[in-house]
């Protein structure tokens, strides 16, 4: 796969498609935590909503 | 092979210019029709909104206490920040319920954990992808602001040990559109983006793109002009092969552009999960 044309959408260096999977394990990641018991529903649901949100632009904010 | 257009897709190369573009598009796309929508109602308020904000220098004008020309002036500055002030209060409005909401889904994602695909009878599998490629649809609905409709939410699989043979395997609850079909994926943009890497992928507007991929696959014309691609990826003898994709499709185009993408995403995890399990 060509690196050449990549280019990063946010200072974390991924591209949109490597963040929006690395999204979907983080999520997964919370569920199963939660899932054994690590955390409570209520952490995890904010530990989810902060996944939601932390990439949201200004335009987001303003307008979502 | 893919062609140069569907290679820069992939690899995301679009330059700062061709960014900045894309974002006035999707602000364009998302938010000016709901501000210019037409109602009655809506422009009953808003005219007696505007009426009242302006009524005193009018009134000073009419009591020959002010020139027209001042009264004017005062009366359209108090019209454009009567204007701003109520965009902002639509905008900075408390969203009360969305730590509840996603709380519901963590419950849900419980459930749906707690029901083990192996369960599900094999008649019954297909029922269960529908009902979970429904919830898709229906949680997307309010993230990418849409009636119902205008979102489709839809399973295609690789046909057996092809490569580019795929079936639609299924589609949410009430879409019309054929299913059971077999498409060549080499005229799919979902299957380049499973060949490539397998990372879920947004198409932002179907007609950047030449004619070849504007048409659907089941060679019905394509009324979609925004898609989700979510490629399924199972494991298999210690290895990972992506058994095919979950498509979300919106009749808007840049329906999925920024933090919606990433909000379904997460928000549909559990559901996506299920529907690995179950094919």
């Amino acid at each position: 796969m060509s690196h050449a044309l990549r280019r990063p959408n946010d200072d974390d260096g991924m591209s949109e498609a490597e963040r929006l999977k690395a999204l979907e394990k983080q999520a997964a990641a919370i569920r199963e935590q939660h899932r054994r018991g690590e955390i409570t529903a209520d952490q995890a649901a904010k530990k989810l909503n902060d996944l939601r949100r932390r990439h949201i632009s200004l335009l987001d904010m303003l307008f979502s | 092979m893919s062609s140069d257009e569907i290679q820069r897709w992939l690899e995301q190369g679009y330059g700062r210019r061709a960014r900045a573009w894309r974002g006035i598009r999707a602000f364009y796309y998302n938010k000016c029709p709901s501000i210019f929508r037409f109602r009655w109602l809506g422009l009953t308020h808003g005219s007696l909104k505007a009426s009242l904000a302006t009524s005193g220098p009018v009134v000073a004008w009419y009591l020959g206490e002010m020139s027209l020309a001042t009264a004017g002036g005062i009366g359209g500055a108090l019209f454009a920040a009567n204007a701003l002030v109520s965009m902002l209060d639509k905008s900075s409005a408390a969203k009360p319920l969305e730590g509840q909401r996603m709380e519901s889904f963590v419950r849900f994602g419980d459930l749906l954990a707690a029901l083990k695909a192996d369960s599900v009878e094999e008649l019954d599998k297909q029922k269960a992808i529908r009902a979970c490629l429904g919830i898709i649809e229906n949680i997307c609905l309010p993230i990418t602001k849409s009636r119902k409709g205008e979102i489709s939410a839809n399973l295609i699989l690789y046909r057996g040990n092809s490569s580019t043979k795929m079936k639609v395997i299924e589609r949410n609850p009430g879409n019309e559109r054929p299913v059971g079909r077999e498409v060549n994926g080499e005229n799919m943009l979902g299957h380049h983006a499973c060949r490539h890497d397998g990372l879920p992928r947004v198409v932002d507007d179907l007609r950047s793109f030449s004619s070849k991929w504007v048409s659907s696959p089941t060679q019905s014309r394509a009324g979609y002009r925004s898609i989700f691609f979510i490629p399924l990826a199972q494991k298999r003898s210690g290895r990972t092969v992506v058994r095919g994709f979950i498509s979300i499709d919106c009749q808007r185009p840049f329906a999925f552009h920024g933090n919606r993408s990433r909000d379904i995403i997460v928000t549909c995890e559990p559901v996506t999960s299920l529907i690995i399990d179950l094919i």
